[in-house]
């Protein structure tokens, strides 16, 4: 079953005069249990285009269908709605609140939600951060941080999880870890993941391979 | 957990979190809130400080019942006011108390006799008596002034009597018993002058103690219209009248540079939302990835406001409370001004208004930004100039300045608001300008590299620059205020003009002018001098004056130095007398030639019309020439009381005199001695203003070294980048040195076009509050204004360098 899929999505940036065409023209289609990866050079679009599937950016035209409905046409609260319960980020800049605790962080979508936070400890455990729960991010190490990113983007149970260079910022062993900690997301709870990665390697993570090459899709 | 919890914890947390900025900012707030509390409750202060000033004086006192040369009566007794009224009153105090001359080391000079029973005075200052009959208590200011100890002999003269008395005790001033004064037992002097004792309950002043049960404007009622006393001058220890006045006067001043004060206060509280809101966008853009609403941010965001607020609201509270009371402690007195709740609350308001505006925008602003630059954009600020607003201004103020529109006070008012706006932003264009000029030079250096794009772009550093410029314009507008009441004594003293005056003479004749001919004296005129009398504009607006002359207007300029403007002689008539105003009513009270204002001289001249034919060319409140003393009607109850004297040898003069005529009761005015007391209030006033300017200036130090750390924030990646590449401490001091003297010329330039335009118009913004100075800004004040901010800058210059040697390049790089 198709969770997201896109028609002719464009999409370009104006800075004063000058217009930059970023996405010219993507289809693709993300079934739910996939582990999609989105590769290509540096520049090409791929954080843009993960930023547009996951609503965050606003396309410039084409569509962007979640279970068969045009999210481009949602409204921000409808999108608010879908962000709370059905989406889950995860950014090479781990993006967490500096003056909240690891366990505030993570509590912070639950209490969005308007849910009690009981299942938090759980998938703490599931990162391996229990013992971590009382610190700061800046006491944390990058590895660390990002593990305390995915327990943040899993808490709300979404269907799927957008992750953009997660491992980015870490070294080889640490980011094989945070790799397997998606793999086994994807394979044992059933989330979509939608990567964006430098790492070719990575790729064998993934059963759906994306390659972005300025702004278009190659095969 | 509850959403509503949660925001608490967070708001919690990020003021924890960053403890030093919280400091800053509570301390920022606390300061403004005292700032503001001081301003706008200034004149109930006033009013507090005045009333504990009286009721100091008179401690336990409530009315004062004397005799003035109006009276025909010059003795009361007491036995029937004890009679009578004994209700009303928990004491009657009876005294004999004299202005007379005093021999001490073969030196004369005046002084206040004070007599009564032991009992009266023990009573009426709160001491234990004791001496013998021809023993005298005198003051510990008179035995330092004077050279004198207990033993030392003492000899004084009432009418032509002599006394030789012993000093038998000295005391500390307290009360009314300050200065030249000395107590002696009533009984003994009056049995000196007139050797019986059956006189020993009259006195000529009384002072009564009004029980709790009577209010004491309703007992000075009762007691004008007992024929009895109607004779006598009945007034009570604390005049409200004059009070309120005063008060009125002196937070005028005040609340004139308010204006620019408050527009300051509001840059400071501005300054303070980049720190607050440091990590507001990206704490948007996670709540908003997360499916949350906005408004949990900004909700966040005023709960932790409200908890700054109201710990720096307690605090500026309790800081206001201790500089009021200290000003009073200073003085000697005892008491304890509460402030009153309307300030507060008042500031309370501005602070809150403003600040629920400013983070209003600030988030509107933030929403319209996708979430997904939210969440990468961490580039700083970009300063944008409004040249439509800058436009606008500068038309409005070049259409006012030529045509007038508006009356002068809202015309000052439009002045400096567009004035202000312009050059705030011409600051920053000159900024721009200069820093493109830099980066047009052919060498190259990190500053023309690197600092320049800071320079015309980086919203902090223009913020600083205007925060720089308010600092320096107020504190120049704070020290010009601050010289303006010192000089108030000096034009005080300029326009007097007299030697030396006769006053408190009831019984002139024009032989007068001939006997003391005899004593070197160059000139002299008689002339009728109200000291405290009160002009009604209308209804509401009055104002008490302390100088009020009626002689021959040829004369008049003789013995004060004032002109005479637009005096229009188709006002002088026979039948209603005119006046000559300040010039500064004129605009104050809106007067014009031929108005008509009442005024009440003393009890027996109230209410008399006259008619307003001119002015004196004086901002000083004090003086009215009238000529009612040509009116027939008036000329019975209206006599001549006085002689100004000009002579060449004034100590001369004086002596002879005071020997002459003391025992008439004459009392002859040196107006370098006399006078001193008039102008105290205004000290105590200048020295409030000290406190004020103080904490005023502390708060800009604090505000410019916020910002220049917040430029710092917005340049440290780039600057440890540029540091990783080796750049060394030397390196950065110069960049930084070349940054300040940069900042610097603007604000000399633009610093002194917009203290030239203020100072040309804040007289007129002051009229706003029915009140006219011509205050304008002053060398010395100027001076001052640069040293100081020029200092701060470079402290905090020096601080911003350190910060960058201290910098942990590890610390910085890592991300979270
Ligand atoms: N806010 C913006 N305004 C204008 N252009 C932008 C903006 N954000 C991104 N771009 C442009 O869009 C293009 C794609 O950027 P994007 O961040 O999606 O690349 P990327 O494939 O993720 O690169 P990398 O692998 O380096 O992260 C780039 O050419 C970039 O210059
Ligand atoms: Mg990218």
């Amino acid at each position: 079953m198709e969770i997201i899929k896109t028609l002719d999505l464009e999409m370009s940036f104006i800075n004063g005069t000058i217009k930059t065409d970023v996405l010219k023209g993507i289809n693709i289609n993300i079934n739910k249990g996939d582990f999609a990866g989105i590769v290509g050079p540096s520049g090409s679009g791929k954080t843009t285009l993960l930023y547009c599937l996951s609503s965050l950016e606003k396309i410039t035209s084409g569509s962007v269908l979640f279970m068969g409905k045009d999210i481009t046409k949602y409204s921000s609260k409808e999108l608010s709605e879908l962000r709370k319960h059905d989406l889950g980020f995860v950014f090479q800049f781990y993006n967490l609140i500096p003056n909240l605790t690891v366990y505030e962080n993570i509590l912070l979508p639950q209490v969005i939600a308007g849910e009690d936070g009981s299942y938090i400890d759980e998938i703490l455990e599931m990162v391996g951060m229990k013992e971590y729960k009382t610190y700061y991010p800046n006491q944390l190490s990058g590895g660390m941080q990002q593990r305390v990113a995915i327990a943040r983007a899993l808490v709300n149970k979404p269907k799927i999880i957008f992750a953009d260079e997660p491992t980015g910022n870490l070294d080889q062993k640490k980011g094989l870890e945070i790799m397997k900690i998606l793999k086994r997301l994807n394979a044992e709870n059933e989330i979509t993941i939608v990567l964006v990665t430098h790492n070719e390697d990575y790729l064998d993570f993934c059963n759906k391979k994306i390659r972005l090459v300025d702004g278009h899709i190659v095969k | 957990m509850s959403l509503k919890k949660f925001k608490y914890i967070f708001a919690f947390r990020n003021i924890s979190a960053n403890k030093k900025s919280s400091f800053v900012i509570i301390l920022t707030l606390s300061l403004v809130f005292c700032l503001l509390i001081l301003l706008l409750g200034m004149n109930s202060t006033f009013k507090d400080i005045y009333e504990i000033q009286a009721v100091n004086e008179y401690e336990k006192t409530d009315i004062v019942i004397n005799y003035d040369e109006y009276s025909e009566a010059r003795l009361i007794n007491k036995r029937n006011l004890e009679e009578d009224y004994e209700e009303y009153f928990d004491n009657v105090l009876s005294f004999f108390n004299l202005n007379l001359l005093t021999e001490t080391d073969e030196e004369k000079y005046y002084t206040t006799l004070y007599s009564s029973f032991d009992y009266e005075f023990e009573r009426l200052i709160d001491e234990d008596v004791e001496i013998r009959d021809n023993e005298v208590i005198i003051t510990d200011y008179f035995s330092t002034e004077h050279n004198l100890e207990i033993g030392d002999s003492f000899t004084f003269y009432i009418f032509d009597k002599e006394f030789n008395y012993i000093i038998g005790d000295i005391f500390e001033e307290k009360g009314v018993f300050t200065n030249l004064s000395f107590y002696a037992k009533k009984e003994s002097i009056l049995y000196g002058l007139y050797e019986t004792n059956a006189l020993n309950n009259f006195g000529n002043t009384i002072y009564l103690d009004v029980s709790d049960d009577y209010s004491i404007s309703d007992v000075i009622e009762i007691l004008e219209n007992d024929n009895e006393y109607s004779l006598y001058h009945i007034f009570p220890t604390v005049n409200w009248e004059y009070i309120n006045s005063k008060a009125v006067d002196l937070s005028s001043i005040f609340l004139g540079i308010g204006l620019i004060v408050l527009l300051a206060i509001i840059m400071v509280l501005d300054s303070l939302f980049p720190i607050v809101n440091r990590n507001l966008r990206q704490n948007l853009g996670i709540v908003n990835t997360l499916g949350g609403d906005s408004k949990f941010i900004y909700h966040v965001n005023l709960i932790q406001w409200f908890m700054y607020i109201f710990i720096s609201l307690v605090m500026g509270v309790v800081l206001s409370l201790i500089i009021t009371n200290y000003g009073i402690y200073v003085y000697g007195f005892s008491g304890f001004i509460f402030i009153s709740i309307i300030p507060i609350l008042l500031s309370l308001l501005i602070v809150m208004l403003f600040v629920g505006l400013r983070s209003f925008i600030a988030f509107r602003k933030e929403n319209l930004i996708t979430i997904a630059s939210q969440s990468k954009d961490k580039r700083f600020n970009i300063y944008k100039i409004r040249y439509p607003l800058i436009v606008g201004f500068t038309l409005i103020l070049v259409l006012e300045w030529y045509f007038h529109f508006f009356s002068l006070g809202l015309h000052s008012l439009i002045i400096v608001i567009c004035s202000v706006y312009i050059t705030f932003n011409l600051a920053s264009l000159l900024l721009v300008f200069l820093a493109k000029m830099v980066r047009k030079t052919k060498k190259n250096s990190m500053f023309k590299l690197f600092q320049v794009k800071y320079l015309i772009k980086n919203k902090h550093i223009h913020q600083s620059l205007r925060v720089l410029l308010i600092s320096l314009i107020s504190i120049v507008l704070i020290f010009s205020v601050r010289s303006y009441l010192n000089e108030e004594i000096d034009r005080f003293y300029d326009i007097i003009g007299f030697d030396l005056a006769i006053t408190n003479i009831n019984n002139y004749s024009d032989d007068l002018l001939e006997d003391i001919s005899v004593y070197d004296i160059t000139n002299s005129d008689e002339a009728i001098l109200y000291n405290n009398i009160t002009i009604y504009f209308n209804d509401e607006k009055y104002q008490p004056a302390k100088f009020f002359v009626s002689m021959d207007i040829d004369e008049y300029s003789n013995y004060f130095n004032m002109g005479i403007s637009e005096f229009d002689d188709q006002y002088v008539s026979d039948t209603v007398p005119y006046v000559l105003l300040p010039k500064n009513f004129k605009l104050v009270y809106d007067l014009s030639l031929g108005d008509l204002v009442t005024l009440n001289l003393n009890y027996l001249l109230e209410d008399i019309e006259v008619v307003v034919a001119g002015y004196l060319d004086t901002n000083l409140d004090n003086f009215i020439y009238s000529n009612i003393y040509e009116i027939d009607q008036y000329q019975s109850l209206a006599k001549i009381n006085t002689v100004f004297v000009k002579t060449d040898d004034i100590l001369d003069s004086y002596n002879g005199l005071i020997q002459d005529y003391s025992d008439r009761m004459y009392y002859i005015i040196n107006p370098d001695v006399y006078f001193d007391e008039m102008i105290e209030g205004v000290e105590s006033v200048t020295n409030y203003f000290s406190v004020f300017t103080a904490f005023m200036i502390l708060c800009f130090v604090i505000v410019i070294f916020n910002n220049t750390l917040l430029c710092f924030y917005d340049i440290k990646p780039d600057l440890i980048k540029i540091k990783v590449l080796g750049a060394s401490k030397k390196d950065f001091l110069l960049t930084l040195f070349k940054e300040f003297i940069l900042l610097i010329i603007i604000v000399i330039i633009i610093g002194l076009i917009e203290i030239y335009i203020l100072s040309s118009q804040l007289k007129g913004v002051v009229l706003l509050i029915e009140y006219y100075k011509d205050i304008s800004a002053t060398i010395p004040a100027i001076i001052y204004g640069f040293i100081i901010s020029g200092l701060v800058l470079i402290a905090s210059y020096l601080y911003y360098w350190n910060q960058i040697n201290k910098v942990q390049i590890i610390e910085e790089i890592k991300f979270y």
